[in-house]
């Protein structure tokens, strides 16, 4: 008899020969506890995409394609499952390119793959980090010589937020984008820096990062900003903090090339 | 004995004493320095500055007390200056293809075509850099042997850093048969490139037709790859190129050779022979 709990995130009691399935987005992660040792085993799984993530106890599960063991002196008592934002700036490309008036703003929605924390009750170390999406490698700069190493969101961006609002298996983030400058602003691709961004969740368990602007000042450089309002002008007191910003970005505005910000 | 003993200005003896000494020391020290600019330099600076500091600042070291013994000795050391001028000449004869190295070595590191730890290729040589030196860069190949190529060799010759940026691009060579849709075939590669997460998104897969040759459509995919991934890329590429022209059907030829004996000859006479006939 399998339990089934959609609060996936935060500790949760693992007995000895005890085994639990978590499944988000298109991962598939196992943990099985036997004395002094956990087997972990994920994988991807193309045709699975579960919006609405889901941690069961489950009695035996198939062999996955990625195992890791890990030994114990004592069995820890309990596991942790921390929901992160992506380890490197995510690439988000509108399906056809949207070019932006000069003095106009506009605000657009990205979704966010998830990545997921795991660790044990007895101490900070994770034990693994793994996206829950098979994550695509990209480059996001203005030629091969000068950029950053990113990740290529499968999602495009939306303007209503409505239909990112239900994917609990993926953060919700607003980009406000602002041309300042007397000449058209054309976005082919825009770089959201995911390491930088603290991850909230409501009450319903979507999850929710700071809102990020990004403003183009005139042909050379460009400012981008995690603000303190959260996406959707959701209250902060409403939200609870479930995974601190991978990095500091250490100020609150840094300012880059246009070509470091917009494709 | 006692004569040859009584022989020895004790003065003498001392002062050799007090400049080993400080030969002693200025090692010990030089070797202490060079280690406390390793610690220093360690977050601070690569591994190539670091290791420049470090050795400059134990030669330094090693010199001054060099020096210092030199004159316990009482040693004059403006007769040894002055006889540097004429020994350097001399040296530099004898020594041509050494002071080469050096002055190779010194542009080598100012002009830092590469720094330790990058992968080279110089000629047929690819490796890590271990050290660039006085005289010489050590290189680590995949084989695990260990190189030493002269700096003035490589200031002569191409040497290609393989990891000076951060993506590189891999080109496969793709012949197809004749009978294929190229249009078709495009599509499949990209489809192939797409579904690959090693392979970058961005800079996008370039395709290009070569032309037309002996026994094959030929063709050139390249795509991009974050450095690191690169050998894993280029395995894992051509095996999801196989399966899905195999998936798709499309022929990959070896190649064909029509023989022709002339227009004026006869064609090759073909004799069928029934086997079943032939078995009766």
């Amino acid at each position: 008899m399998s339990e089934i709990t959609t609060n996936w995130w935060g500790q949760f009691e693992l007995a000895a020969d005890g085994q639990c399935l978590l499944r988000c987005a298109d991962l598939c992660l196992h943990v099985q506890a036997s004395s002094h040792q956990w087997l972990l085993g994920y994988e991807w799984q193309n045709e699975v995409n579960q919006f609405l993530p889901v941690l069961e106890q489950v009695e035996k599960a198939a062999d996955k394609e990625n195992q890791q063991r890990f030994v114990f002196e004592s069995l820890p008592q309990a596991m942790m499952l921390q929901p992160a934002l992506a380890d490197r700036p995510v690439v988000c490309r509108p399906e056809l390119s949207v070019t932006l008036l000069p003095f106009q703003e506009v605000t657009l929605f990205v979704c966010l793959p998830l990545w997921i924390k795991l660790g044990t009750s007895e101490s900070d170390d994770i034990l693994l980090d793994i996206p829950t999406v098979r994550v695509c490698d990209s480059w996001f700069g203005p030629n091969t010589r000068e950029g950053v190493i990113s990740y290529a969101s499968q999602v495009s961006e939306q303007l209503d937020v409505s239909p990112i609002a239900n994917n609990r298996a993926r953060a919700a983030i607003e980009v406000r984008i602002q041309n300042q400058s007397d000449q058209k602003l054309t976005l082919d691709k825009i770089s959201v820096p995911a390491p930088n961004l603290n991850l909230y969740a409501d009450q319903q368990g979507q999850l929710w990062t700071p809102r990020v602007t990004l403003v183009r000042r005139d042909n050379e450089d460009a400012i981008l900003s995690i603000d303190e309002v959260m996406s959707c002008g959701l209250a902060e007191e409403a939200l609870t903090l479930v995974c601190g910003a991978r990095e500091d970005i250490g100020r609150s505005k840094i300012t880059k090339a246009i070509s470091a910000l917009f494709g | 004995m006692s004569e040859w003993l009584a022989k020895i200005d004790a003065t003498l003896v001392t002062s050799i004493v007090e400049a080993l000494i400080y030969f002693v020391v200025g090692l010990i020290l030089a070797r202490l320095s060079s280690r406390g600019i390793k610690r220093w330099s360690r977050h601070r600076f690569d591994v190539h500055r670091q290791l420049l500091m470090a050795r400059v600042a134990a030669y330094l070291v090693l010199l001054v007390f060099v020096v210092m013994g030199l004159n316990a000795i009482g040693f004059n050391l403006g007769v040894l200056i002055g006889a540097a001028g004429i020994l350097s000449v001399a040296i530099g004869f004898a020594s041509q293809t050494s002071a080469s190295n050096i002055i190779s070595g010194l542009f080598l590191v100012a002009e830092r075509p590469f720094s330790v730890g990058d992968l080279i290729r110089v000629g047929s040589t690819t490796g890590e850099v271990l050290s660039i030196d006085l005289l010489s860069v050590k290189l680590r190949t995949f084989d695990n042997l260990f190189v030493r190529i002269p700096n003035e060799t490589l200031i002569k010759s191409e040497v290609t850093t393989l990891t000076r940026f951060p993506i590189r691009r891999i080109d496969l060579a793709i012949g197809v048969a004749y009978k294929e849709d190229i249009k078709n075939v495009r599509q499949v590669l990209e489809e192939v490139a797409a579904a690959n997460p090693l392979c970058l998104d961005e800079p996008k897969p370039i395709f290009v037709f070569l032309g037309f040759g002996e026994s094959s459509l030929d063709m050139q995919f390249s795509v991009w790859v974050k450095r690191e991934n690169f050998i894993d890329l280029k395995n894992s590429i051509h095996e999801e190129i196989k399966e899905a022209f195999d998936a798709e059907g499309i022929e990959i030829p070896f190649p064909h050779r029509s023989l022709y004996t002339g227009s004026v000859t006869e064609p090759f006479p073909i004799r069928i022979i029934d086997e079943t006939a032939q078995s009766q």
